[in-house]
């Protein structure tokens, strides 16, 4: 049993192999086709680490 | 049949002829009458558009059009539909009754058989007797009658009942009163003449709906519905008080509504055109609208629906520019994405309805388009000022179809460019393929980074592998954040160059390469592009993920020469155990001050090397206590026989702060003593765990575990069990004023390494390990030459290449998703253990 989350609409799902669902890992053909319009304008980013100063807390370990 | 329906007449004019003084003036009247009925009789598609069930069907409604059109008038309460055992239909309504005297102009002929026997001779024909009306573009009931075989008229009226029989539109006398009624209304019944249906059989299912139909078109009349055949009569009442929002939460049961109806209404008084709409969007992508004109459903539209479809978009728009900019600006929402999930009702009601089309089912008046959309424009515009939360999700979803509606567009383009992929164009200009053709034994590698890209195509068997370099872009989206993009043309390579299709075409069959490879550096940025990589093919490509032909390739972190051998380390565990092994080789540990302790070395220092190891690592976890370290490894229990007291030696797992003073802790059996000492009567108080982990305890006291102290225990209790020696060897001695003396040395083959704690042991192994030995750490997999790259990475049949499993993708997915998601607590928490992971990466 495969379980998740659209991950355009967030509806939940619940499904036994893959081929179960049209649109898998989406609710529908719908959400995923509007997923893959965000990949192909690159508007999907993950955030890297923040480039403020590092913090200091650890410095006593040493 | 046209002489028969002669002599039929000639016969009827007898009849009547004994009840009515002007014979003369009657039959010149009946011929014209016969030609009325004779036309309808030979062109029946000309009046109700066919002789099929469609056809058939409208002979009921046209009866019942009738009746509504009385209840329009104020007159008419309750309509009855019957369809009876003989096959029949009955029509009943509590209307004023059709007039039964001598018609004004057709006299001596009675309205009532004017009405049923000359065409354009209805009521509707005259607007001060009904203002608007239905029925069938002003044929009436006398198509009724002339394509039944039989019809029976009966009318309450004044008191009295009157009847009046007809075959096939001639009457077969003239109207008879036969009783005595309190009552008012009409009664027409009727059987299909099957010389002009081929079929006569009544659906229950089709005059149903139609009259439902009317019943919210027509709220407040009562219209019931008998079918009398069957084994089981079946009966339905019909009513709506609701109108039009409960016809579109009808249209809609079956759906899932985004929002309560909308219920639109208003009226143009000059051109007297009275206008209401109902309308509802559902979870669904398909549009139904249904418009009406005069209760005529106009199947083909026309100017009310052309009217209601312009202001419709026009308003939606105006309102999601103010109140609801798309997360793309670009995105253009169009007409045609405010009709994905849309249910409406256009009812219009206009005087001088013109129908067009095919079927006469199009609304041709212009006029009605203007004052459509303006009251359209009006009322939903200010509907949605003061319904802001279902405009959101109104809006919402045409912004999510427009966004379909250009993914559709970009994903067509690329197939299309595809389509070149046979003939060899189409594919992307940065990958660099194989030369092989054979799906089994081809790989793609898809390469972070230009420059490591173009190491991996030097280092390939460019017969069989392919190289498809990837930038991960970095965006500047804050000022004090970097994100990590995978670009459009990096994605859109990705899909040409495996060209195994997308969405509902994926299939992993046609993929062009047996193996594809994920190849980055194994730092954070690199796990970064793995994650996007790994969410993107969960998300578009799953099947090429559940069948197995995704994969991570293993570049090594590590390239250690000795005495000109290489060898490469993939992970930092397996880097620090070679270096332990390294380093213990050979040495022995001598323990200063205690006279006849036998030097450490061989199995025992390994061992007491791996518990060194495990307590530097548990006092870092410590350290973030920020308390000092000295002063807590003198709070070891002061118990010395580990056989008669367990705690010997050990470290307080709990601290207790009261008002006064700070109590350390050893077991869970002394915190409830203590406990139950301080406060001996409320036994029940039990602590309980707060948020932060700490254990909340009664006002004025914290109760802290520390937890990483059960590791430390585990670590000290073998120093203590397996060396006999306690926690103070981890530090220094501390001696006032002069360095402190060593507490051990390190010898390896006479090299002597003074040691002042035994903490410092495990470095000293390890850098005892890297003498002689040249260690180079790549940071990313541009640091290898192409030859490195080819035998450590690339290499069939020396490289390690992890399969990626649908489960592994699910989770870079979740924690993308995560990462994505508005809330700003968990994506702050992976930022934040992302800076202690590059921390640490960079020791």
């Amino acid at each position: 049993m495969i379980r998740g989350r659209c991950p355009i609409c967030s509806k939940a799902f619940a499904v036994e192999t893959i081929d179960d669902q049209p649109g898998f890992p989406f609710c529908s053909e719908r959400c995923k086709l509007i997923d893959l319009g965000r990949w192909m304008d690159g508007n999907y980013a993950i955030p890297d680490a923040p480039v403020s100063e590092p913090d200091d807390s650890e410095s006593e370990e040493e | 049949m046209t002489s028969e329906g002669a002599e039929t007449l000639d016969h009827d004019a007898d009849a009547v002829m004994t009840t009515v003084d002007d014979g003369a003036g009657y039959s010149e009247a009946n011929i014209k009458v016969l030609e009325g009925i004779e036309a309808i009789r030979l062109r029946p598609g000309m009046y109700i558009g066919d002789t099929t069930l469609r056809g058939l069907h409208h002979l009921v409604y046209e009866v019942v059009d009738n009746s509504i059109d009385e209840a329009l008038a104020g007159h008419c309460k309750n309509i009855h539909v019957t369809i009876h055992v003989d096959g029949s239909a009955s029509i009943v309504d509590d209307g004023r009754g059709i007039p039964v005297g001598t018609h004004h102009q057709f006299a001596p002929m009675s309205t009532l058989e004017v009405v049923l026997t000359k065409p354009h001779a209805g009521g509707k024909f005259d607007h001060d007797t009904y203002k608007v009306s239905g029925g069938l573009h002003g044929v009436g009931v006398t198509v009724v009658n002339a394509l039944s075989e039989w019809l029976e008229a009966e009318v309450h009226r004044d008191g009295k009942i009157y009847l009046q029989d007809y075959r096939q539109g001639l009457s077969q006398g003239p109207v008879r009163t036969t009783g005595t009624s309190k009552a008012s209304g009409t009664r027409i019944r009727f059987l299909p003449d099957a010389e002009i249906f081929p079929k006569i059989d009544f659906d229950s299912d089709t005059l149903e709906k139609r009259l439902r139909e009317l019943s919210y078109l027509n709220q407040g009349i009562r219209i019931a519905f008998t079918d009398e055949r069957g084994d089981e009569p079946k009966h339905e009442e019909f009513f709506s008080s609701g109108g039009l929002g409960e016809f579109v939460l009808y249209l809609n049961r079956s759906q899932t509504p985004i929002h309560t109806p909308v219920v639109l209404s208003g009226k143009d008084d000059d051109k007297g055109v009275e206008v209401d709409v109902a309308l509802q969007y559902n979870e669904s992508y398909s549009e139904m609208l249904v418009s009406y004109c005069n209760n005529i459903n106009t199947v083909e539209g026309g100017t009310h629906l052309t009217g209601f479809r312009s202001a419709l978009t026009r308003t939606l728009n105006i309102y999601a520019k103010a109140a609801a900019p798309a997360r793309n600006k670009d995105l253009a929402i169009l007409g045609e994405d405010f009709k994905e999930g849309l249910t409406a009702i256009i009812s219009v009601r206009v005087p001088d309805p013109q129908f067009e089309g095919q079927t006469k089912t199009k609304l041709g008046n212009s006029e009605v388009e203007g004052i459509v959309a303006k009251i359209v424009n009006d009322k939903l515009g200010a509907f949605l000022e003061q319904n802001p939360q279902a405009a959101k999700k109104v809006i919402a979803k045409a912004q999510m179809a427009a966004e379909a509606r250009e993914a559709a567009r970009k994903s067509r383009e690329l197939v299309r460019n595809r389509k070149g992929v046979l003939s060899g164009g189409g594919l992307p200009g940065k990958l660099m393929d194989c030369t092989t053709h054979d799906q089994n034994s081809s790989e793609i590698f898809l390469v972070e980074g230009d420059s490591a890209g173009g190491t991996a195509e030097g280092g390939r068997d460019r017969l069989y592998q392919a190289i498809l370099p990837l930038r991960g872009k970095i965006l500047n989206v804050e000022r004090a954040r970097l994100d990590r993009v995978l670009g459009n043309d990096e994605v859109r390579n990705i899909i040409t160059a495996i060209g195994n299709g997308i969405g509902d075409e994926e299939d992993p069959s046609k993929r062009r390469y047996g193996k594809i490879v994920m190849m980055s550096d194994a730092d954070v940025d690199g796990s970064h592009i793995r994650t996007l990589l790994m969410t993107f093919f969960y998300r578009q490509m799953p099947r090429l993920v559940a069948e197995g032909h995704l994969y991570v390739a293993q570049p090594p972190l590590y390239m250690l020469t000795q005495k000109k051998v290489r060898k490469y380390v993939q992970t930092e565990p397996e880097m620090q155990a070679i270096l332990v092994e390294a380093g213990l080789a050979d040495a022995k540990l001598v323990p200063l001050g205690t006279d006849g302790v036998e030097p450490i070395e061989g199995e025992r220092l390994r061992a007491l090397n791996e518990i060194v190891f495990g307590l530097d690592h548990a006092l870092r976890a410590f350290g973030r206590r920020n308390r000092p370290i000295r002063e807590f490894l003198g709070r070891v229990h002061p118990s010395t026989d580990a056989r008669l007291d367990p705690k010997a030696g050990m470290l307080p797992l709990y601290l207790v702060e009261d008002v006064t003073a700070e109590h350390w802790l050893y077991s869970a059996e002394e915190l409830e003593s203590y406990h139950s000492a301080r406060n001996p009567t409320a036994a029940d108080a039990e602590p309980t765990l707060a948020e932060n982990g700490d254990i909340e305890a009664p006002a004025g006291l914290r109760v802290t575990e520390l937890h990483e102290v059960r590791t430390l225990n585990k670590w000290l209790a073998r120093l203590r069990d397996e060396f006999d020696m306690r926690a103070d060897v981890l530090l220094p001695i501390e001696i006032t004023g002069d360095d402190p003396p060593p507490r051990f040395i390190l010898d390896r083959d006479g090299d002597e390494h003074p040691l002042l704690d035994l903490r410092s042991l495990a470095a000293t192994v390890r850098h005892l390990g890297e003498k002689g030995m040249k260690i180079t750490r790549f940071k990313g997999l541009g640091e290898m030459d192409a030859e490195q790259l080819w035998e450590t990475t690339m290499d069939p049949t020396r490289r390690t290449l992890m399969q990626v499993q649908l489960k592994d993708v699910a989770s870079a997915n979740d924690l993308f998703t995560t990462l994505m998601g508005d809330d700003v607590e968990p994506r702050r928490q992976f930022i934040e253990k992302h800076a202690l992971e590059v921390k640490n990466l960079d020791v």
